[in-house]
This record gives C-alpha cells, structure tokens and sequence, in this order.
C-alpha cells in the first residue's frame, strides 16, 4: 500500500503523545513493508507546529512552509492535497489538527480516508479537553453549537487579543469556527470519512451517530525502551517509593488526589515517598518530593526506581500512555476509573482502579500495596505481560491500523486514481 | 556570558531551578538576582541565589499596571544581564526595557543565546500583533453573534 499520513502538528522531539503516536504508525507501517508517507505543516514562529529537528525517519517526510497567510481554510487545505497527489497514495491518515481538520479533510475526502482523534476535538470548541469547572462538559458542538461557540470565544479571546495565539486559536480563527456555518462543514467531514480511530468508547461515543465506522484503537509503547526490571527486594520499614509522571502541575492529571491521598497515608505509615515530575520550585507536603520533567530517556529508571505507580487524572484521559510504560517497566498501577486508562489498566490484576477524586479509596490501595511486596510484585509482572501481549508498536499496527486502511480502500471501491 | 549582576527571570515553565543551576555553575561569581512571583516557595532556591526581587503573582504581572510594576522593580535591582525562559514577544519586550546590558534566553533543552531584537523593533511589532489579535477578537466575536 501506497499511505499518505497528514498531520497539523507533528514535530520532532515530540510535543506530546500525539507525534510519539504518529511517528510509530508510520514507522511500523514502513516496517510493514509500506510505502508510506508523512505531511506535515511547518510554521517556523511556533514551537507546537513542524517543529522538526536534526532527525531521521524510515518513512518520508514532507513538510509544507512558507504558509504565512496560506494557513487559511481554503489555502492550505489546497496545499496539503497538491502535497498529497504528487505522492499518489491509496489510502490518506489524517493525524493532528484541531479545528482546521474538517477543511483538510474535506480536501481529501475523494481518497480513502481514515481520521484519527488523539482527544475530544470532535465535541468542543475551546480545546481538546471537552473539561470544564473541574468536570466533563455537558455541552457537545454538534448537539449544543451556540452554547459551545459562546464559550469558546470566552476562553480564547485573551490568546486571540495577544495577537499571538497558540495553535488552537490560529486553528479557531483560520478555520472561521465561530461562524454558525462551520457546525455543517464539520458534519459534512465527518459524513464523508472512512473511518474514525479513537482510543476510547467515550470518544467512539461522540462519533457514533456522525461516522460511518469508528474503531477504538489503543496506542503503544516503546517495549525496547521501557523494557521490564524486577523491584528491588525491599524490608518492610524500607521507604517504598510511589510515583507520578506525565504533566503532573495540570490540574486536570489529579496531583491534589495523590496527594490527599498521602495526606491520609501519611496519619498511619511512614515508609513512603511519593515521587511527582512537577517543576523541583513547586511546593509538596513533606512526604512528597518534586523532581523536575524527566527526558523520556531518564524516565525509564525513574520508573524502575518505583514500588507503584499512580495516574490519578481528574479528566476524560483519552488514552493514558504512563500507565502503559509503568505496566511495561513491571510496576503495578492506580489509576482513575475514566476514558483510556479503565482499558489499560485491569482491576485487581495489573493493578487497582478508583473513581475519579476518590483519594480514600487510592489511599487504600496504596495501602495494601506497600504492605505487600508479593502482591506488588505479581501485579507488575502481570501488567509487563499485558503489556507485551497487546500494547506493542509492530503488534498495535498489525492487528488494528492494517485491517482499517484496507477496509478503507476496499469500502472506497479500490485503490483511487487521481 | 561574563560574569556581574544576572536576574533570573521567572517564567511558568519547568526549567527555572535548572537555569539557576546552569548560571551558577557557569558564573560562579557573579550576583544572582531571582526575579520570582510574590508566591513563589523561596525554599526551592534558596542555595542557587544571591538577591531575589518580589514581582507581582502571575495573573497580575500580565496587565499593564503589573507589568510596569515588575518592570520598575527589576530596574531598580540594577543587573547588567537578564536571562528569561523563553524567546517571546513579551519576554523579549521586557528584557529590553529591564535596563541590563545583555539579554539572554534559557531553552527548555538547556541551551543560552543572546537576544539582540532593537527595542524600537520591539515596540512596533508588538504594537501590531496586539493591533493584529484585536481585529481578529473583534472578527470572531461578529461571527459568533451571528446566529
């Protein structure tokens, strides 16, 4: 297969979860035996657009610059399917991109295509979170667009002011979101695609009734990196170490859980540390130690370095990728009961589930698991295999990307021709 | 980097105590003035610094009144260098208005370089792109009373 991959905003060393995403179904389908081919949009003035440096990749790779005022709804949309013919793919990806993805999907949408939803894009205008006052938002942008549209020029509009604004924003003003007619731009996108990927049945759920096919795919993990090391044998008056990483200082990644969980910990045991990657200027309690974002290289050790591990997010976490490299490293996990990380994450047996904010019960779990090194142990080996069995890149791209892309061709009426 | 007066400046951003780190190891004896919010927790640094000056808490250091309160107080701490955290229109306006003779910035991959952007340039430019997001602000608040 001939595969073109779009995305809005990959850049390399990644930004996020969502390039690391990418860059591994392009490389595994290269891997494959593919061709494949990468399109990125380059915008030299921000860092969270094409940012791409001193890097090689097994795929190709295709930036487009110089768009200055080309980054309009009908220009670049335009740009990216120039880009796109001159590669003759069988089959288009669509990646990254907030707002501007309906446009660019609707310049592509004579080829097979295939959408992929890293977060909650689809339901909400002011960003990808679909989170608001500390819960998940009751509106929706296709069921509730005035409402929606209200909110999200509230939020955005110091960011637009500034005259300076983030990709989001640029992506809102480019694509004329707050006009009432994009509501129907984005339905007529989503009638149009082949199939949406998502990484949660939420997610699948704000698509269902949009799409016609909607696959839940999780992501992967680096299992040559993040490989398995046995805890140390610890005494049990030994201070175990309890760790949270990812963007801790986000209040929506639920440290004040961990915490108060700590807190509650801290009235019965002392033989703990909790671990968190938030600026080393921030303030813990004494039980707690801040120390500093940690590369994804040096991550690895701070994870073997572990006894557990916690992702107590507040939010709809769409996915959940430290929990899959803690479970890879052999740690047992707790994680809240919400979007991705209930699928990651298996109850009682690669580790323990809580309801979102319920810093009781995780304290009870922490609890358990400290007293018990066995079951610490048996849990992590667990979460290692689970881990291996289905959370590879190569295995992740085999069973699930490969049988959407034909199927995309196949429903499409086979291979397009330009 | 010659080694005077630094202040540090402090931006939300996960790099502030290894930029400290990085300037003493770098500049042992220079003064080391951390430009820190009235909030910060003074303890995290305490060992990397020589003088701090108190700036107003984020949210207010962003409007006008905040940032010419910060800016005064920077100015009158008397630094020849200010380092910021990032190479942004504001933090590039506000280092050339600190008064010190060199600017630097400190990347999040741990790398110094000068900025040497004309305050005048400085002030033009800002001058349109707030220009720039007001017309589009007012753009988008149109579009979106439209029903």
């Amino acid at each position: 297969m001939r595969i073109s991959l779009v995305d809005l905003l990959f850049s390399w060393p990644p930004n996020g979860g969502a390039d690391v995403d990418l860059y591994n179904v392009a490389t595994g389908l290269t891997q494959a035996g593919h061709d494949v081919q990468v399109v990125v949009v380059n915008d030299p003035e921000s860092w969270e657009r094409g940012a791409i440096h001193n890097s090689q990749f097994s795929f190709s790779l295709l930036g487009i610059s110089g768009l200055g005022r080309d980054f309009h709804r009908k220009r670049l949309p335009r740009r990216i399917r120039e880009a796109v013919d001159m590669w003759h793919p069988d089959v288009v990806f669509l990646g990254d991109g907030f707002l501007m993805k309906p446009y660019v999907g609707l310049a592509l949408a004579d080829y097979p295509l295939v959408v992929r939803y890293y977060a909650y894009e689809m339901a909400c205008l002011r960003d990808a979170f679909h989170h608001k006052d500390g819960a998940t938002c009751p509106n929706h942008y296709l069921k509730t667009p005035g409402v929606c549209r209200a909110c999200a020029l509230e939020h955005l509009g110091p960011d637009i002011k500034s005259g300076r604004p983030h990709a989001w924003a640029q992506e809102y003003l480019a694509a004329h979101a707050y006009a009432p007619g994009y509501r129907q731009i984005v339905e007529d996108y989503l009638a149009r695609v082949s199939s949406a990927v998502v990484y949660n049945t939420t997610m699948k759920e704000h698509l269902a009734h949009h799409c016609r096919e909607v696959h839940v795919v999780p992501g992967g993990v680096d299992s040559q990196h993040f490989t398995f090391e046995a805890p140390l044998q610890k005494a049990p008056k030994d201070t175990k170490r309890i760790l949270m990483t990812g963007r801790a200082s986000d209040p929506m990644k639920g440290l004040d859980v961990l915490l108060e969980a700590g807190e509650r910990l801290y009235q019965q045991r002392r033989d703990f540390k909790i671990h968190v990657t938030v600026p080393e200027e921030t303030a813990l309690p004494h039980f707690a130690l801040a120390v500093g974002w940690k590369s994804h290289k040096a991550l690895v050790d701070y994870y073997r370095q572990a006894d557990v591990c916690v992702v107590p997010s507040r939010w709809e976490e769409p996915f959940g990728l430290v929990a899959l490299e803690a479970m890879a490293t052999g740690r047992p996990v707790c994680a809240s009961r919400v979007g991705g990380l209930q699928d990651i994450v298996l109850h009682q047996e690669t580790g323990f589930l809580f309801d979102s904010g319920d810093s009781a019960e995780l304290a009870k779990q922490l609890d358990v698991l400290l007293d018990n090194p066995n079951l610490r142990q048996r849990m992590g080996i667990a979460a290692h295999q689970r881990v291996y069995a289905e959370y590879r890149w190569p295995h992740i791209v085999e069973r699930h990307y490969l049988p959407i892309l034909e199927s995309a061709i196949a429903t499409h009426g086979g291979v397009h021709t330009p | 980097m010659t080694t005077d007066r630094i202040c540090a400046f402090y931006s939300s951003g996960p790099h502030y105590v290894r930029m400290l780190r990085c300037l003493r190891e770098n500049c042992p004896d220079a003064t080391l003035v951390a430009a820190i919010p009235a909030s910060f927790p003074f303890d995290a640094i305490d060992d990397l610094v020589d003088e701090t000056v108190r700036l107003p808490d984020r949210k207010a250091s962003r409007d006008l009144r905040g940032g010419y309160f910060a800016l005064r107080s920077i100015r009158q701490a008397q630094c020849t260098q200010i380092v910021v955290m990032f190479d942004s229109p504001r933090l590039n306006l506000l280092s050339a208005l600190s008064g010190t003779r060199d600017r630097h910035c400190f990347t999040v991959d741990g790398r110094f370089y000068r900025l040497n952007k004309k305050t005048a340039v400085l002030v033009a430019s800002t001058t349109l792109r707030r220009l720039r997001g007001q017309w589009n602000f007012l753009c988008a608040w149109w579009g979106t009373r439209k029903s």
